[in-house]
């Protein structure tokens, strides 16, 4: 975290500079800052990052000003001093008397040019709000971001010579045929395709189906239905028909019997999915030659060093920390997740009568019942024998892509239903509070800030269930940009955000703020 | 533009006259704030991401003239060697691979141009909600806006509404088609395959649906059909596949009029729900279907023999997925020499029989498995689970969705035991009438 220390404009390779000209993209926002930039460029980037360092985290700071007080509306940071002015009268009275034009926003830390008149979008400077905004320190990284920087490739010119520039009409929103009650598999693969970090992995040729030597391998499937979706100009649905036949012939003992003709869980499809995947990238997958099902190890997706896409992507840590109540005796341990999953009929029971009272669930009550308070275990203690003792679930490390599943069935003498309980969920979901990390009081408020930002998660793609247990019809949601689409099958509508939040979810995806 | 050109940041104004004590007056200027902020950031959201596609627009024009004016030379020479470019538009400045801009985009650029494709962007809809109509002689990108209108997809394809809540009911009749064609003028989306032809010419055609090629056995065959055939083209794991199995053998031993009805149950939906629905219809051919263009042909030459045929390759395909084969070579063979097939079907037998205790692994990891539960199951159109109940009377309850107890072990390792000797008997008796067994089996399963 470079944001504690100093930032000289001297510190070696950290030279500030103006971001490499594109073609299509000006130089500059605007004339003025263009001028600024071109006298005093490692001064004003200095100045800036401050502004953005105080605003993202302390904003009380920025938010007070001599004039008016402590505001909630926006105040404006002046760029060359440590000027706050409140209004524009008082903007223009600085500018006059100093010269000072470039003012920063105080809420979202944007730029506002006095001579313009406007708001102005500088390309470098645009860039260190995006990265302070969303990854909580300009220097912090996503762990994922090794696998795609390749020196090699970042070249334009690698790029423009060995890619294909993606059509203006695909986007990727594509229906995929129904063939048959695949319905549960649709909905898995749309929210695939919407996934950044598979579409990213596919695109850049993570797996090129032309390379791979096994028949009816998932993978190339997968790349197939990449391609078809972003490299195509069709717009008609997809036909997801090698897909099946991968699913169909893949012989993964655990998952059998969901290959059949009748309707499907599709958590157990994404499950499989993300097993069979992992194996194919993983590294796993045993040869041709011995291909007995007995040597063909049973993968978990357990092996904590896996540096395979689908752990990039869907895979954190959870933690549980059994303390033993008489002794005090800490017994943790640490297990990986591919989602995580609510039972809503146990919450429902722990939250007793006030889940059947008018006040909504939401999905961060849900999450605060599961990973912040503890819960009471059957444990006999190593040391003292007491069986008394509390289990705390917290979250060691957050994935990239945060799968959520809410369990919406419960048994009652051995018969199955549905919950239809409304659980509502956020657009942007703070993951900090459930993280370990978060117990951990000794770090200051800045780290913690910092942190939080890095643990905000913005949902991708829901995936809803109509219907009862026995038969129904799965629907998803997945958000291209800020337009979200409802996914039925074939058909693909625009949905607007609050008929996605009304639905009734069954799973959840959110992507990290940062890569989303 | 300025969000403090408002000399007040006012949005709600309490009426003249009405007292307010400090809290109503802290609370009303707190709320006036947050109300504030929501709009201040959505708009300064859009302020962005508009702004800087005109800023882009306006790089991507001076550019343009730059290219025309000094055309790129693909000798590094005369590229070096030649005087920096500077070019000048209204709007920005191009001086030697760097853009600057003039004034403001907001003010300076109207049109947005697609900096891939350099064609100006369609700022409206062609159809449905906000709908305006492109300027006529006019090459737009193609990334348009989508489109909002009922029973219409994003690009403007029509589809019929499906699954639940379109049942039989009368209104459920009533195309909506029809009707949002007399209410709306239909202008069509320009390239959608299908485009919706002019009012008056009745609904436009919905989204068909096309045919896809089994990857096993390399058949086309309507997309919709596409998971009950893998059920036969490659079977053998499915959870009916041992029950199917059973009913088979305890059918055979018992009663011999039921025959027609036996073999390999046919998959639940083959009865199809009673909805008349169009596509239900189409949807009942599965090998016989000559509707499939790609294979015309060949059906046309091998009418006669593709019921014949297909039992076959059904089962030998089933019996080697579990067999670990290689299924590209074997499948196509299979179905071009119909003359060998005893040959083949002796083969394919011997070698189901020497891989037979992996059939017993398969059940055995199907039992593991039970430990997963399943518990929301999505589909949708013909095949509900209520859709397998009238085939066997007899077994309605099994043949729903049921776990298989540990006790069940039996009766999965049974099937392959006494139907796989029942083939390997080379070119015997018995593999002649297991054969007519399963043809009149399928040839009953497809409904017409």
């Amino acid at each position: 975290m470079s944001s504690s220390r100093p930032v000289t404009p001297a510190s070696p390779g950290n030279a500030p500079a103006i971001k490499t000209p594109q073609p299509g993209v000006p130089l500059y926002g605007c004339g003025h800052i263009q001028l600024l930039l071109a006298q005093k460029l490692p001064e004003m980037i200095r100045h800036y990052k401050d502004c953005l360092r105080v605003i993202y985290n302390d904003p009380v700071v920025p938010q007070t000003s001599k004039a008016k007080g402590t505001t909630l509306t926006p105040n404006y940071l002046c760029l060359h001093c440590t000027e706050t002015v409140a209004t524009a009268q008082s903007s223009l009275k600085h500018g006059a008397k100093t010269g000072h034009r470039i003012y920063v926003e105080s809420r979202n830390g944007c730029l506002y040019c006095q001579m313009c008149e406007d708001f102005v979008w500088d390309p470098t400077l645009e860039e260190l709000r995006l990265r302070k905004s969303e990854f909580g320190s300009f220097t912090r990284k996503r762990k994922i971001e090794k696998l795609f920087t390749d020196a090699a490739r970042d070249d334009p010119g690698f790029i423009s010579t060995n890619t294909v520039e993606i059509p203006c009409r695909a986007s990727g929103i594509r229906g995929i045929y129904n063939m048959g009650a695949t319905c549960y598999m649709n909905v898995i693969l749309q929210c695939f395709v919407h996934n950044p970090l598979l579409r990213n992995f596919y695109l850049s040729e993570g797996h090129q189906s032309s390379q791979c030597s096994y028949k009816n391998c998932m993978s190339c499937a997968m790349d197939d239905m990449f391609q078809e979706f972003y490299a195509q100009e069709t717009t008609v649905g997809y036909s997801a028909s090698n897909i099946l036949a991968s699913f169909w012939l893949s012989k993964r003992k655990a998952y059998e019997e969901l290959a059949s003709n009748k309707e499907q869980d599709a958590h157990e499809f994404f499950q499989f999915l993300t097993e069979e995947l992992h194996e194919i990238n993983g590294g796993g997958r045993p040869s041709l030659l011995e291909d007995s099902p007995v040597t063909k190890r049973n993968k978990t997706g357990n092996e904590p060093n896996c540096k395979c896409i689908v752990h990039q992507t869907f895979y954190g840590k959870l933690q549980s920390t059994i303390t033993c109540q008489s002794c005090g005796d800490v017994n943790a341990s640490i297990e990986s997740f591919l989602d995580l999953s609510l039972g809503l009929d146990v919450l429902a029971k722990k939250k007793g009568l006030k889940a059947t009272t008018q006040s909504a669930l939401s999905l961060q009550k849900c999450l605060d019942e599961e990973y912040i308070r503890p819960e009471r275990c059957e444990y006999t203690c190593n040391q003292c024998g007491t069986q008394e003792a509390k289990k705390q679930l917290s979250i060691k490390s957050l994935p990239n892509v945060l799968c959520i599943q809410l369990k919406r069935f419960k048994q009652n003498n051995g018969l199955a239903s549905k919950i239809d309980t409304k659980v509502s969920f956020p657009l942007k979901l703070e993951m900090f509070p459930y993280t370990n990390r978060a117990r951990n009081t000794n770090a200051d408020a800045k780290d913690r800030n910092e942190l939080a930002r890095s643990c905000t998660y913005d949902l991708q793609s829901v995936v809803v269930h109509v219907g009862n247990l026995e038969t129904g019809h799965y629907v998803s949601y997945s958000r291209v940009g800020n337009q979200w689409f409802k996914f039925n099958d074939h058909n693909v509508t625009l949905a607007s955000k609050s008929q996605v939040l009304n639905e009734q979810a069954f799973l959840l995806f959110y992507v990290v703020q940062s890569l989303a | 533009m300025s969000a403090n050109d408002v000399t007040h940041n006012g949005i709600i104004v309490p009426a003249d006259g009405q007292s307010t004590d400090t809290m109503g007056k802290l609370a009303h200027a707190v709320l006036d704030d947050i109300v504030y902020n929501i709009i201040h950031d959505i708009v300064l959201k859009a302020h962005r991401e508009e702004k800087m596609a005109r800023a882009s627009t306006a790089a991507t024009l001076v550019e343009q003239k730059a290219i025309r004016e000094a055309p790129p030379s693909d000798d590094p020479i005369v590229s070096a060697t030649r005087p920096p470019i500077k070019v000048e538009t209204e709007t920005a400045i191009y001086d030697n691979g760097e853009v600057y801009i003039k004034g403001n985009p907001m003010k300076t650029t109207t049109e947005i141009i697609c900096p891939k494709c350099h064609l100006p962007r369609l700022l409206y809809p062609t159809d449905g909600n906000g709908a305006r109509k492109p300027e006529p002689g006019v090459e737009y990108c193609k990334k348009r806006p989508y489109i909002d209108k009922p029973y219409h997809d994003i690009y403007g394809q029509t589809f019929q509404m499906e699954g639940p809540g379109r049942g039989k009911k009368k209104k459920d009749m009533v195309n909506p088609l029809l009707q949002t064609a007399k209410e709306g003028t239909p202008s069509g989306s320009q390239d959608s395959p299908n485009p919706s032809p002019p009012p008056g010419e009745g609904p436009p055609k919905p989204i068909s649906f096309p045919h896809a090629k089994c990857h096993n056995c390399n058949t086309f065959l309507p997309i919709k059909r596409m998971n009950n055939h893998m059920i036969k083209c490659i079977g053998g794991g499915g959870r009916d596949s041992s029950r199917q199995a059973l009913l088979k053998i305890q059918n055979n031993g018992t009663s011999s009029n039921s025959q027609s009805q036996n073999g390999s149950t046919p998959p639940a939906s083959r009865t199809g729900t009673p909805v008349p629905s169009p596509n239900k219809r189409q949807a009942g051919d599965d090998f016989d279907s000559d509707s499939s263009p790609q294979k015309k042909k060949k059906v046309l030459k091998k009418m006669a023999t593709t019921k014949l045929k297909a039992p076959k390759m059904a089962r030998s395909n089933s019996q080697m997925s579990s067999s670990n084969l290689s299924f590209e070579q074997k499948a196509p063979n299979s179905e071009d020499d119909d003359e060998g097939e005893d040959e083949a079907d002796g083969e394919y037998g011997t070698k189901t029989a020497a891989n037979k205790p992996l059939g017993k692994k398969m059940s055995n990891g199907t039992n593991g498995g039970e430990k997963k539960k399943k518990w929301l199951h999505g589909g949708k159109g013909g095949v509900k689970g209520s859709a397998g109940t009238p085939i066997v009377p007899g077994a309605t309850p099994t043949s729903l969705k049921l776990k298989i107890k540990p006790g069940g072990l039996e009766t999965k390792v049974l099937p392959p035991k006494s139907v796989v000797p029942a083939q390997t008997a080379p070119n015997g008796n018995g593999n002649g009438k297991s054969r007519a067994e399963s043809e009149s089996s399928q040839t009953l399963s497809s409904p017409n």
